[in-house]
């Protein structure tokens, strides 16, 4: 019905074409958070689809998605899946998938999806989704393990339905190996809904525009987006911009070391010189790695173009093997985000001297914490619930960071009063931390104050996920650090990784660090100064001592 | 009986009135936006001096929609307002839900909360989850906060604790401390505003309403002085956002309900024109010049939902403004409209928005600064638009300035101009049609199957070329397209929404829990229809929940069963009720999981009414000329006839490609469509 609707380089049917892609890949986005019962993948959206031409190829992604998702399932799919399963192998109906951390995307409760689409008996695309599964067997997420094998199950790349047909051997081991087998059978079932509901809207759009497949669209569209990249990286001088960061890890500090290499239009970034793996679940695989070392470079050189492989074909990275951001297979990794989290502030502050007013300060939302609430209830019925809790985002060259604010993951946190339904814990308080935003001409954003309280009469097992306790949030271009964060329980000191145990009417308390400032402190705007202190989220102290602010207090300045 | 319909919008104010004979008349004043209610009574007055002898102002019933509140948020004019919530959790506004609307947007950033931390305030106490007063209410910090409102020139304040929802008496006690203290004072009680479980959600409504309350009070009682001194002492009616009409007492209170009046308004108008043109279920599309708006209509009734936001900080970006958990008419607001502005985008693509010329300085063809080709522009170049007869004639646009600016775009682009155009047109078309699908199967329905009901300035302009990517086979284009939302009062019931969140499992029911909730909620319910003049014999009572597997977090409202089945056969009805829309939803069922009501819904409701039009024959020529028009089917422009809606005579068969026009609105007819206007005056387009 389209006028030359075979000319992908038309400006106006590649974009009407292209959007309809992405709007394929939401609508199985729809289908799968709204169906999904783990908590992680509906509050977090911890879960992705993406379309993939026939090579494997990331054609399209739903819109709404994280970092560690934006390269995980084309890399599964080209480096595993088809070689595994060449198209020979498949038949129309078939589901493959794996939760393997090497190939998707570093720790077990992940399941990597992947269905044939065909057309006229060719495979001419594949549906991808990637979603958090509620248990995967093994220790619960956040305790400590020091293999993969304590983490839970692992399944390696299988025909999860062959011809339709669901392979109920290995849906019968699945659920014979986990705490929640309805919710872990139901979420699967998601998964597989959610590709066939991409599989059926391509076929309509093929028909729609008398296609035979999307490879040459793919072509298009990888085309135009990798040179976008290439001319903004082409922006940049060459160089090596380097930076490193100190890390709380499990028990003992972890550095992380990046060389940022821009040679004309593409960019290496080389993790040498970073820790060695730990025996520990915060070992970070190079999929959970290099995804958020692209996703660290596209927010800087092309936030606006919807994510596709040829966004990510002129970015590559390497760390060296039983490092902490390539650790040998065997290695723990339930965790990896405290680790992985923290790549893309480390990219920025590389590249501070390069893009000053592009880099944002540390954010106090890498990583994210977590309180993984575990016990049985007065009643004997078992709980189990996962609450986060974020620290103030990095300030930015035009704006103060936001207070609380998830990233480089998004995550939404679960309500008070939901929480407090599921799990009998009273969260006393929920409430900013003034002054933990770093200081400087922008300020970095504050972090929280929670306190939780067992009301329950059994005790409460908390495994706890969190970082920046030792060593706090840095500012960039001269901006300050942020204040470290704190655990505590009963009010006194706690060891924040972890088993944490409540008895009946115990406190932990969690202090989330605030976010590094940026440029200098002498440069922050007076009125600035003023509006914090009216609004409390600086102290009168600090602005004397730290901004050097002279006038005594708001009230004789709104007098004047 | 009389009725007197009135929509204040941005620019204009728009007025129907149903005389005793049955007979509707229309008109059409400037807006006062530093005071709305000046042009409403200046309407008023015009059209009771016209048509004053038709009228007993003893039965005359005035109905308003309003943006009065929307303005209020959206401007920031509303008032200096307080904040209240459970000492420990007074931050709450600003820490919101942690999350990030855009992935990639370093400089993200949300609007600011309506009520500063300065003036946010923590009371001392503390209800468990399931009702267990953990602290008393320390009633000496309240009257403190009392004292510093009062100090602050604090009129309105929002008192939001945690697990209010459920358990409201320190709320309530709360209100009662802060009357004590300071007499004059608006208190907003989430308890009451938006008893749903959620706090963030519920601060913000709550918030909201708060910061407009005292406006939206003063508006009303400044009406009802007027209309009273005028003889008009009914009580005014107001249009809610959910397509149920409200009494000014209650409009008062919880301005928030009100805050998509106009749109809601629109579509019920929409769902009556389809229901008149014998259509059940229709596809409402209405588009202005900055947005469009898209409404399913499954046989005859808007349906209902509770996830609303405002105050978007990034204008379209869901997530980015501030959550309003209140009954509203699903719908989906598209950042497209006539006045959209298409540019090329760093990768050399076409984009058209999300900047818009708004009215000023407009398209390029308005000729009033704009120089980027916008959608208006595209739409006069293709000849949709006529130049001549814009809005009746009555404003001149320039078909050469459209051109200008076409063709530094289509230079840029390396296209023809035509193609450039007809890109616009077409790549608004796609954005609109592709909403209207994940709209419709969000609910469930297959958008081929259903009729669309286009109207606004550009709503008819657009509606043949997404009815075509769509698979629509019919269009109807209403009569008096300029004005619909002011019909729509006319044609809404009294109703009013209530909702209580109490969780409650189907194999951990509890009848006796259920019936209470219920008549709670069907006694307030009463109380307010009642006050609106509807019989009590005459009130009907909805019942709906939202539903999930134990263990979601997302909800689907489903119809609660008739109260008086056996138990057994109850919770079989609701479970069935669940399952099938579960299936429709999402494609499949879970098995082996329990099934949990949430959140608990009323809807009580007097009668609808009905207003027709006949459509008056004229003897004038329906054809007024023609002019050179572009179908992508005919590969180019052809020269088109072009009619004037008014004039053609019902039945007459018009085979596209033509031209319909209205007063504000032209409705195109493409090649493969074949057009009629209807015994009701709605043009009607069939598509092949």
């Amino acid at each position: 019905m389209s006028v030359n609707a075979a000319d992908f380089n038309d400006p106006i049917n590649l974009q009407v074409m292209w959007n309809r892609l992405i709007f394929i890949a939401d609508q199985a986005d729809i289908v799968l958070g709204r169906t999904a019962f783990s908590p992680i993948v509906r509050e977090n959206h911890d879960y992705v689809t993406v379309l993939l031409d026939s090579r494997g190829r990331a054609l399209a992604q739903c819109t709404w998605s994280i970092p560690v998702f934006i390269t995980s399932l084309p890399v599964a799919a080209q480096k595993y899946f088809l070689p595994k399963f060449p198209v020979e192998t498949l038949e129309e109906g078939d589901v493959l998938a794996t939760n393997d951390p090497e190939i998707g995307t570093g720790h077990l409760p992940d399941v990597t999806m992947i269905t044939p689409i065909f057309k006229n008996g060719k495979v001419v695309a594949y549906a991808g989704s990637i979603a958090h599964l509620p248990d995967i067997g093994g220790a619960p997420l956040h305790s400590e393990a020091s293999d993969i094998f304590e983490e839970g199950i692992r399944f390696p790349i299988v025909k999860l339905h062959k011809a339709g047909i669901p392979n109920q051997d290995v849906l019968d081991v699945i659920a014979a190996s986990v705490r929640l087998p309805t919710e872990v059978m139901g979420d699967l079932e998601s998964m597989v809904a959610a590709n066939n509901v991409m599989g059926r809207e391509l076929l309509k759009f093929l028909d729609e525009y008398d296609l035979d497949g999307i490879d040459g669209l793919a072509d298009a569209i990888h085309t135009r987006s990798e040179a976008q990249t290439r001319r903004a990286i082409r922006q940049w001088p060459n160089g090596t911009y380097t930076a490193e960061v100190l890390l709380d890890g499990y028990d003992t500090d972890v550095t992380l070391k990046a060389a940022v290499i821009v040679r004309d239009d593409s960019i290496h970034v080389d993790y040498a010189g970073t820790s060695e793996q730990v025996l520990h679940s915060i070992n970070c695989r190079t999929n959970y790695r290099y995804a958020h070392s692209v996703y660290a470079l596209k927010c800087l050189l092309d936030p606006d173009t919807p994510n596709n492989e040829g966004c990510i074909t002129p970015i590559t990275d390497e760390a060296p093997l039983g490092s902490i951001l390539n650790p040998q297979q065997w290695t723990a990794g339930n965790s990896r985000n405290l680790i992985g989290h923290v790549i893309p502030s480390l990219i920025f502050k590389a590249l501070e001297g390069v893009v000053p007013d592009k880099v944002m300060g540390d954010s106090g939302g890498a990583p994210i914490w977590a309180a993984n609430c575990v016990g049985r209830r007065d009643d004997g019925t078992q709980y189990g619930s996962v609450q986060n809790f974020h620290g103030g985002q990095g300030a930015r060259a035009e704006f103060d960071g936001l207070d609380t604010l998830s990233f480089p993951s998004n995550c939404r946190v679960t309500a008070i009063e939901m929480f407090e339904i599921t799990v009998p814990a009273l969260t006393e308080c929920k409430e900013l931390i003034p002054g933990s935003g770093g200081a400087g001409k922008s300020r970095g954003g504050l972090g929280q104050r929670v306190v939780l309280r067992n009301l329950g009469r059994n005790p409460m097992n908390i495994y706890l996920a969190s970082e920046r306790v030792r060593h706090p949030c840095f500012g960039v271009v001269g901006g300050k650090s942020g204040s470290a964060g704190k655990v505590s329980r009963n009010g006194e000191p706690q060891f924040p990784k972890g088993k944490v145990v409540l008895k009946t009417g115990d406190r932990l308390e969690v202090e989330t660090p605030g976010g590094g400032g940026w440029g200098r402190t002498s440069e922050r705007a007076a009125a600035s100064i003023e509006l914090d202190l009216a609004e409390g989220l600086i102290t009168p102290a600090a602005a004397r001592q730290i901004y050097g602010y002279q006038r005594s207090s708001v009230a004789a300045t709104a007098a004047e | 009986m009389a009725k007197l319909a009135f929509d204040t919008g941005g620019t204009f104010t728009d007025f129907a009135l149903l005389d005793d004979k049955g007979d509707l008349h229309l008109h059409k004043v400037l807006s006062t936006p530093a005071n709305p209610a000046e042009a409403v009574v200046r309407g008023v007055s015009e059209l009771l001096g016209q048509f004053g002898d038709v009228v007993d102002l003893d039965g005359l019933q005035v109905l308003g929609a309003t943006t009065v509140v929307t303005n209020a948020v959206l401007e920031r004019k509303g008032v200096k307002t307080g904040f209240i919530s459970t000492a420990g959790f007074q931050d709450m506004l600003r820490i919101r839900n942690e999350g990030r609307y855009d992935l990639y947007d370093l400089n993200l950033k949300y609007p600011d909360p309506l009520v500063t931390r300065a003036n946010s305030f923590g009371a001392v106490e503390r209800i468990s989850a399931d009702g267990e007063v953990i602290t008393a209410l320390e009633e000496d910090t309240v009257r403190e906060i009392a004292g510093r409102l009062r100090k602050e020139g604090i009129r309105s304040v929002a008192v939001c604790l945690l697990h209010a929802y459920k358990y409201p008496t320190h709320e309530q006690r709360i209100a009662a401390l802060l009357r004590e203290e300071n007499s004059d004072i608006f208190v907003s009680l989430s308890s009451e505003v938006c008893p749903e479980v959620r706090e963030f959600d519920r601060a913000s409504t709550t918030v909201v309403n708060a910061y407009t309350r005292p406006q939206m009070s003063g508006h009303v009682a400044h009406l009802e002085r007027e209309f009273a001194a005028k003889g008009i002492n009914r009580q005014v009616l107001w249009m809610t956002s959910s397509g149920g009409l409200v009494p000014s007492s209650r409009a008062a209170e919880l301005p928030v309900r009100l805050i998509e009046s106009g749109p809601a308004a629109g579509a019920v108008a929409a769902a009556e024109f389809g229901r008149i043109a014998g259509e059940g279920s229709v596809l409402s599309f209405d588009m202005g010049g900055t947005t469009a708006k898209l409404c399913l209509i499954p046989n005859g009734e808007p349906t209902v939902g509770t996830d609303l936001e405002v105050a978007h900080y990034h204008r379209f970006r869901k997530g980015s403004g501030f959550p309003l958990k209140i009954q509203s008419i699903r719908m989906i607001e598209i950042g497209a409209g006539g006045g959209s502005i298409a540019a090329k985008n760093p990768l050399g693509l076409l984009d058209v928005g999300p900047r818009s010329a708004g009215a000023m300085p407009g398209p390029a063809a308005y000729q009033r600064g704009g120089t980027e080709p916008t959608v208006t522009d595209a739409d006069i170049l293709l000849g949709y638009m006529g130049t001549e007869s814009f809005v009746g004639g009555s404003f001149k646009v320039s078909k050469e300035a459209a051109q200008t600016a076409m063709t530094k775009l289509a230079a840029s682009l390396d296209v023809s101009v035509s193609r450039c155009a007809w890109g616009i047109h077409d790549l608004v078309n796609e954005s609109m049609s592709k909403a209207a699908a994940v709209h419709a199967t969000d609910l469930g329905v297959d958008p081929r199957s259903l009729p669309m009901v286009a109207f606004g300035g550009a709503g008819p302009v657009h509606a043949y070329g997404i009815a075509r990517k769509l698979g629509i086979k019919r269009i109807v284009c209403p009569t008096g397209a300029g004005v619909t939302s002011a019909i729509g009062l006319l044609i809404a019931p009294v109703a009013v929404d209530l909702s209580a969140s109490l969780p409650m499992q189907i194999d951990n029911w509890d009848f006796a829990t259920m019936d209470r909730l219920l008549g709670d909620l069907a006694a307030q319910g009463a109380e307010v229809v009642r006050a609106a003049g509807v019989a009590p014999e005459t009130i009907t009572n909805t019942y709906t929940v939202d539903m999930r597997h134990v263990g979601q977090g997302h909800e689907i409202t489903v119809a609660l069963p008739d109260r008086r089945l056996p138990p057994r056969q109850f919770h079989e009805e609701l479970l069935g009720n669940f399952y099938k829309l579960y299936r429709e939803l999402f494609g499949r069922t879970v098995a082996g999981s329990s099934v949990e009501v949430i959140t608990w819904r009323l809807r009580s409701s007097g009668q609808k009414d009905q207003v027709t039009r006949p459509h008056t024959r004229h003897a004038a020529e329906a054809k007024k000329g023609s002019r050179s028009v572009y179908f992508s089917e005919r590969n180019g422009f052809v020269e088109t006839p072009v009619y004037d809606h008014y004039k053609v005579p019902v039945g007459d068969e018009i085979q596209g490609p033509a031209i319909v026009e209205q007063r504000e609105s032209t409705a195109v007819v493409g090649p493969s469509g074949i057009a009629h206007v209807d015994i009701n005056g709605n043009l009607v387009i069939n598509l092949a």
